[in-house]
C-alpha cells in the first residue's frame, strides 16, 4: 500500500464550512448553509463514506474537494498542501492525485466524440503527448475495468450504462490518481448490475491502494465498500465510525432511522428500531440545538442547547447527548 | 373459483419500427392476476416490461406501443379494444394510478385542495362546499398537517413526501377498487420511503381496495405486498406469496436478485454477470439463459410456460 505523507493521512478536512448566498426579487442576500464545520480524513486505500439523505450537504463536501466550488471556511489539505488557497492554476498539479466518478456516466461523456478521444484527453493530462504511448495506457485501464479494449471505438450511448460506468472509472485512472471521490456511483444502475461496479471497484483498491471518498445513500453499497462510515444531516455529520460501529452499534436516532428504512436483511441493528416523523426541512439550519428535534421520537427539552460529536462507549462520535448519557433511555443496550 | 379483479393474460406489447414492423417487444405473454382486497407488487429491473404492464392496464401506453394479443380483465370485463370514453370512466372511478413523480399526477395552476374536491364533485355529483370538504378531510386522513390551510396551496409548495401523499389522496378520491403504484416511492428518502409505504398500505387496506406496487426494489416489494411477481425481460418469471417467493425462490433469476441486494462480506456484492437483453424479436428460449448460474442445453429449447409449482407458479424448465 502506498503511503501518505509521512505515512499521515492522504487528504484531512478540518472544521469546512460552505454557504451558498442567493437573493431573492428584492434583491435581499439569503445564506444557506449547505456545510456547517465537519471534519475528517481519509487514509491511504481506505473508503470513507458519507451517507445522507438529499439535501444533507453529502454532495457539497465533494464539490469542495474537487474544487468546483470554493470554501466559505475551514482547511482542506491533500497530499500535505492546503488546496482550499490555491488559484485554478497552482491546483493543477494536485488535481491528479483526485478525480471524481459521476453518477450519471452518460452526462459525464461526450456524447458525439467516442470513448477513445475522451480517455484521450484524460491520458494526455497524464502527462504523456506520445500518441501511442496514450493508446497502450487507455488499453490497459480499459482492461482493468474488466472490458475488451475495442469497446473504446464505440459512443457513449453504444455502450450499457454498466458499461460506460467501467469506462469512467477507467477514464479516471489514466491519471493515477491517489483519491477518487465517488458520488453515487451506483444509484443509476440497476441492481443486477450494481454489485459488479462495487466489487471492481473493492478489487482496484486492493491492487492499485486507491482512497476512495464515497457519498452515497444506498446503504448495501456503503456497507460492501467503507471501512469508515459518517452519517450527515443537514449539514453536520451526526454519527462517525468504523463501518461496525455504525451499522451494528448505531447511537445516534437519525442513523438508526435510516438503517431501519433501508430494510437490510443483514447486518443486525442495536437496540428497538427507530421511526422518524416527517422530512428534512432546511429550516432547521438555523436552529442552534439538535437539527433531527421535530423528526426525533426522543426529542425532550435538553435537546434545544447546542450538541457536539461526543464519544460514546463503543468508541464512535455523536452528535446526540441522550445516545451518550442515558443510551438505555433511547433503547439502546 | 372467484374472477380476480385484474386478470391480465398473455400480454404481448410490441413498438412499431419504420416500414410496418415491429421494432421491438417489449412484453412477451405477461399474466398476471390480482385478486380482490390484495396487494400485488411487480418486481422487475429497468426494461424488464414493469411500467408498460401497468400502463396497458390503464390504457395509457406510450406512443408506437400497441398491445399485439392477449387480455385484460378488470371484474371480468375485457379492457383490450375497449373504446377511450368507456377507459376514461374506469380510470379514477374502478382504476387509480399514482406516478413516481407527484407532481405529473397533480396539475400545477390548480391548488391542490381544489382538484381534488372536483374530482369528488365530477365522479360522485356531491356540491362544491361538500367536494371541498371531503377533499380537506382527505389530505387529513394523509397525514397532510394543517390540511384545511395547505388544501389551498398549489403543488410547487408541497415538499416531495407532501406531494406525494396528495397523489395518493387525489388516487384515492373516488374509492377506486385498484390502485396502481409505479414506483411512487422511488424519487424519496429512506426515511420518507418507508412513511409513504406504510400510507399506501394502510389506506389501500381501509378502502378494502387492491394494490399494483411497480418497483425494482424487492426489499420494498417484501416488506409492502402479499403477493410479489418477478417480471424479466418482459416475462413472469415467478409469481406467488411474497413470503415464498422471497424467502425460498424457484426461478434462479429470483433467487440471483434476491441475492443482489443482500449485503455480502469482504467489499463485495453479488453481481448478475452480463445485461438485460434487448427484445428485438419473439423469445425463442428463456430471456435469462445467457446470465443463469444453473443453465442447461434444455434452456435453450422453448419459451418455459409459466406453471403451477407448489404455492406458486414458475416460468422454468429446471423447476
Amino acid at each position: 500500500m502506498r503511503q501518505g505523507v509521512n505515512g499521515g493521512p492522504l487528504l484531512e478536512v478540518w472544521d469546512l464550512v460552505k454557504d451558498y448566498v442567493t437573493r431573492d426579487a428584492k434583491l435581499r442576500r439569503h445564506v444557506a448553509r449547505a456545510v456547517d464545520g465537519i471534519s475528517f480524513d481519509v487514509w491511504p486505500g481506505e473508503t470513507f463514506a458519507i451517507v445522507g439523505e438529499s439535501g444533507s450537504g453529502k454532495s457539497t463536501v465533494g464539490r469542495v474537494l474537487l474544487k468546483l466550488t470554493g470554501a466559505t471556511g475551514g482547511t482542506v489539505t491533500l497530499l500535505g498542501k492546503d488546496i482550499l488557497g490555491l488559484s485554478e492554476k497552482q491546483f493543477r498539479g494536485s488535481r491528479r492525485h483526485i478525480q471524481m466518478v459521476f453518477q450519471d456516466p452518460l452526462a459525464a461523456f461526450d456524447p458525439r466524440a467516442t470513448i477513445r478521444a475522451s480517455l484521450r484527453e484524460f491520458a494526455e493530462f497524464g502527462g504523456d503527448r506520445n500518441r501511442s504511448r496514450q493508446d497502450e495506457a487507455i488499453d490497459e485501464s480499459v482492461r482493468s475495468v474488466g472490458l475488451t479494449p475495442e469497446i473504446v471505438n464505440r459512443r457513449p450511448s453504444q455502450v450499457s450504462g454498466g458499461q460506460l460506468q467501467r469506462l469512467s472509472v477507467a477514464r479516471s485512472l489514466l491519471v493515477a490518481p491517489r483519491l477518487l471521490f465517488l458520488d453515487e456511483p451506483t444509484s443509476s444502475l440497476d441492481v443486477s448490475i450494481r454489485g459488479q461496479i462495487v466489487n471492481l471497484l473493492t478489487t482496484l483498491q486492493e491492487t492499485e491502494g486507491l482512497s476512495y471518498l464515497l457519498v452515497a445513500h444506498d446503504l448495501r453499497v456503503v456497507y460492501a465498500m467503507a471501512h469508515r462510515v459518517a452519517v450527515m444531516y443537514l449539514g453536520q455529520f451526526v454519527e462517525v465510525g468504523t463501518k461496525d460501529q455504525v451499522y451494528e452499534q448505531a447511537h445516534h436516532p437519525y442513523t438508526r432511522g435510516l438503517l431501519e428504512a433501508a430494510a437490510l436483511d443483514d447486518p443486525p441493528r442495536s437496540g428497538q428500531a427507530v421511526r422518524l416523523s416527517g422530512e428534512i426541512s432546511s429550516e432547521q439550519v438555523r436552529s442552534t440545538g439538535c437539527r433531527l428535534i421535530n423528526r426525533c421520537p426522543f426529542s425532550e427539552t435538553r435537546c434545544q442547547e447546542p450538541q457536539s460529536l461526543r464519544p460514546t462507549e463503543s468508541g464512535q462520535l455523536v452528535r446526540c447527548w441522550k445516545a451518550v448519557e442515558m443510551p438505555v433511555s433511547i433503547g439502546l443496550g | 373459483m372467484t374472477t380476480p379483479l385484474l386478470d391480465v393474460r398473455n400480454l404481448t406489447v410490441g413498438f412499431s419500427g419504420t416500414g410496418g414492423g415491429m421494432a421491438s417487444l417489449p412484453l412477451q405473454g405477461v399474466d398476471l392476476e390480482v385478486p380482490r382486497a390484495t396487494r400485488m407488487s411487480l418486481v422487475g429491473e429497468s426494461g424488464s416490461g414493469k411500467s408498460l404492464t401497468a400502463a396497458a392496464v390503464i390504457g395509457m401506453l406510450p406512443k408506437g406501443a400497441e398491445i399485439m394479443s392477449g387480455s385484460i380483465r378488470l371484474d371480468g370485463e375485457e379492457l383490450v379494444g375497449v373504446g377511450e370514453r368507456r377507459l376514461r370512466e374506469l380510470r379514477g372511478r374502478r382504476i387509480a394510478i399514482m406516478f413516481q413523480n407527484p407532481r405529473a399526477s397533480l396539475n400545477p395552476v390548480l391548488t391542490v385542495g381544489g382538484q381534488i374536491a372536483e374530482v369528488i364533485r365530477v365522479h360522485t355529483g356531491a356540491g362544491r362546499r361538500e367536494s371541498r370538504q371531503r377533499a380537506v378531510d382527505l389530505l387529513d386522513q394523509m397525514g397532510i398537517p394543517d390540511a384545511r390551510r395547505r388544501a389551498g396551496d398549489y403543488v410547487h409548495q408541497y415538499s416531495g413526501g407532501m406531494a406525494q401523499r396528495a397523489a395518493l389522496a387525489m388516487a384515492l378520491s373516488c374509492r377506486p377498487d385498484l390502485l396502481i403504484a409505479d414506483e411512487p416511492t422511488t424519487g424519496l428518502d429512506a426515511t420518507l420511503q418507508q412513511q409513504v409505504l406504510e400510507l399506501v398500505v394502510e389506506q389501500v387496506s381501509n378502502q378494502g381496495a387492491s394494490l399494483l406496487l411497480i418497483t425494482h426494489d424487492i426489499a420494498v416489494a417484501r416488506r409492502t405486498c402479499e403477493r410479489t411477481t418477478v417480471l424479466y425481460a418482459g416475462r413472469v418469471m415467478e409469481s406467488g406469496p411474497t413470503g415464498s417467493v422471497t424467502g425460498a425462490p424457484a426461478n434462479p433469476y429470483t433467487d440471483a436478485l434476491l441475492r443482489a441486494f443482500a449485503t455480502v462480506e469482504d467489499g463485495r456484492m453479488y453481481a448478475i454477470p452480463g445485461t438485460v437483453p434487448t427484445l428485438v424479436g419473439p423469445l425463442a428460449e428463456c430471456p435469462f439463459t445467457n446470465r443463469c448460474p444453473r443453465v442447461g442445453s434444455e434452456c435453450h429449447d422453448e419459451l418455459p410456460p409459466l406453471r403451477v409449482v407448489g404455492d406458486r407458479k414458475v416460468a422454468c424448465v429446471k423447476v
